[in-house]
């Protein structure tokens, strides 16, 4: 139709001021773009890597951190609980499952996880090379692990104390890849996966003297937490109580924590947006300007439009066409620099492989953009499209 | 044709204008002069059916000013009056061709290509048409917007000013192709000059045919009776 293609004339027809207002716009349209694409994903991580963990039950210490190092595997645990302690959960007839986690020692960076097999069937993971582990010192590759590690099955590794790079080396005992897990997008993706006990072996194999030593080792022996599943979610009213009060442990909700911290969260996200919203009300105001000018050096010309039998109804029309331009071409720009930012943003942090998954996704909530540049666009050109509707035609013609 | 009879016009300060009955026939040729404040503005307008007279009658190409509609007053001058402004106001943004296409859209109609091609082909502008206006000369813009005054073959072509800031030889190149234009659509000219020049010139290009002769309409501020 026409009117667009005058209306993209028009617009073009000052190549300076548009552009400024098309990246003025697109700037607040990516930071609104980044903000609810972030909050998207972290949350969708959040709900990919708690999912079926009713509770996790470890040391007593903050339960954020408990949550934090054995769920998103982001912190460093408070600390260990005995074998013996966890087993007894099982006895509760309100669980389920019990999954142990020991956590410790890390190959260049990657966390070697101690735990059963269970934990690779909670994420769903499936093995696109080799076999589960079946005996100690076997591991199983999270899919980025793999990758970033270049390890191959049977080749071996030895792990290093602590839980990122750079701790002592543990001598002599190897860990040999037996399998290589498929990529799920969650927190399985960046874990070496092994049986608990070879994360006792290793360590009894480093510190013990002689066999009465290893005896005494085996018998205090821990994990670092356990994640538990309940029978039925009523257990969520009396089993954590239970936990705290009778246990040396203590029971961390991860659905209580992750809300707890999207809160915390949420502040941070709120001045952004705070600041978003500034950044969106200058583009609106100069797009105004802009159109306000635009109206103002074009009058005799609008003017003569309506000389030439256009109805001042289309010549609004027209005004309200190109402001509709400026918001479409700054809304699909603030889409594609927003993606652009949350993809560099998981770049720089390392996050591309954990919470902010690599890739573009297009999460329905988008919507909002194009929304708010069309209504930006077209409220700045509502003023400057009646200044149009009312002019005097013949004195606008005649003035000199 | 136009025809005036008692035609006043009430200002919104509360003036109200008299203006000179008149009647010229289809194809005639009018000369409107008159001292700023004197109302030619307003006459214009009226003629064009931006504003309607609030007493007397006005016809214009047998349409009675001020019966009918906003919308459909557009409509009818969009078909029936063509204008050629002063300044010309050509779309900077656009070219030629283009500015000619704004017409057709202003109008509310589908564009017709081959009508644009033959309005700057008449006027010897055909070969400009992919320019864009700060590219022609003066002479070369004033043919285009003319061109695009005629498009919609109107009834009445009104010219303000056509000779302004000419020399005497382009002024009688625009007042020959002005007469010219109109005469070949068999429409109205009226032509609003404070220009000496235009008068004897038109009356050269009508002497030897068998038109109507040359009507002048002098304005001035006549405060109609009975108002403040």
């Amino acid at each position: 139709m026409s009117t667009l293609r005058f209306a993209w004339r028009y617009l073009w027809a000052r190549p300076l001021a548009a552009a400024l207002n098309v990246v003025l716009l697109s700037l607040g349209l990516a930071s609104i773009t980044f903000l609810l694409l972030v909050a998207q994903r972290v949350e969708a991580a959040f709900d990919r890597d708690l999912a079926g963990i009713d509770v996790v039950v470890g040391a007593k210490g903050s339960p954020m951190q408990l949550i934090l190092s054995g769920v998103l595997h982001l912190d460093v645990p408070p600390g260990n609980v005995p074998l013996e302690a966890v087993q007894a959960l099982k006895k509760n007839p309100l669980v389920a499952q019990v999954i142990p986690v020991s956590l410790g020692d890390n190959f260049q960076g990657y966390r070697i996880v101690g735990t059963s097999t269970d934990y690779v069937a909670l994420y769903r993971g499936a093995l696109t090379q080799g076999v589960l582990w079946d005996a100690p010192m076997q591991v199983v590759l999270g899919a980025a692990a793999a990758r970033k590690l270049a390890l191959q099955l049977g080749q071996r590794f030895v792990g290093s104390h602590g839980l990122g790079a750079g701790g002592h080396a543990h001598g002599d005992s190897a860990y040999q890849v037996v399998g290589v897990l498929a990529a799920t997008g969650g927190v399985l993706d960046r874990l070496i996966l092994t049986d608990t006990a070879s994360v006792w072996k290793v360590h009894e194999d480093y510190t013990a003297q002689d066999a009465q030593d290893r005896q005494a080792m085996e018998e205090e022996r821990e994990v670092t937490m356990a994640l538990v599943r309940y029978k039925s979610p009523l257990a969520a009213m009396s089993f954590p109580r239970w936990v705290n009060t009778t246990t040396e442990m203590q029971a961390a909700a991860p659905a209580l924590e992750v809300t707890r911290l999207l809160h915390m969260l949420g502040l941070g996200a709120e001045v952004l947006r705070a600041f978003a919203s500034m950044l969106l009300l200058t583009a609106g105001l100069s797009v105004f300007i802009a159109l306000w000018n635009a109206v103002r050096e074009r009058r005799g010309d609008l003017a003569l439009l309506r000389m030439l039998g256009a109805p001042p109804g289309r010549i609004a029309a027209l005004l309200l066409t190109e402001a509709l331009w400026l918001g479409l071409v700054s809304a699909l720009l603030g889409l594609a620099l927003g993606q652009v930012f949350v993809l560099a943003l998981g770049w720089m942090l390392g996050l591309d492989q954990s919470l902010l998954l690599a890739g573009a996704l297009w999460p329905f909530e988008l919507l909002w953009v194009p929304a708010l540049a069309l209504g930006v666009s077209l409220g700045a050109a509502v003023l400057p499209a009646l200044g149009a509707y009312r002019s005097d035609v013949l004195q606008l013609l005649q003035s000199r | 044709m136009i025809d005036a009879k008692n035609v006043q016009f009430a200002y919104a300060g509360g003036a109200t204008l008299q203006f000179p009955d008149l009647h010229l026939s289809q194809g005639g040729l009018l000369l409107l002069s008159g001292p700023s404040g004197s109302g030619k503005s307003t006459w214009l307008a009226m003629l064009a059916g931006l504003v309607a007279p609030s007493a007397g009658s006005l016809q214009v190409a047998g349409q009675a000013m001020g019966a009918m509609g906003s919308l459909k007053t557009d409509a009818w001058r969009a078909q029936t009056i063509g204008f050629l402004p002063q300044k010309l106001h050509l779309s900077a943004a656009l070219t030629v061709r283009e500015n000619l296409a704004l017409a057709f859209w202003a109008a509310g109609r589908t564009q017709d290509g081959a009508r644009i091609g033959a309005a700057l082909d008449e006027l010897g502008v055909g070969d400009l048409a992919q320019r864009l206006p700060a590219q022609l000369s003066g002479g070369q813009a004033q043919r285009v917007a003319l061109a695009r005054a005629v498009l919609m073959q109107p009834r009445v072509l009104l010219a303000d000013e056509p000779t302004a800031s000419l020399d005497d030889a382009a002024a009688q190149d625009a007042v020959n192709v002005l007469w010219a234009s109109a005469h070949r659509l068999g429409a109205s000219l009226v032509l609003a000059t404070h220009d000496a020049r235009v008068a004897p010139l038109l009356e050269r290009a009508l002497a030897g045919t068998s038109l109507a002769p040359l009507q002048r309409l002098v304005l001035s501020a006549t405060v109609a009776a009975g108002s403040v």
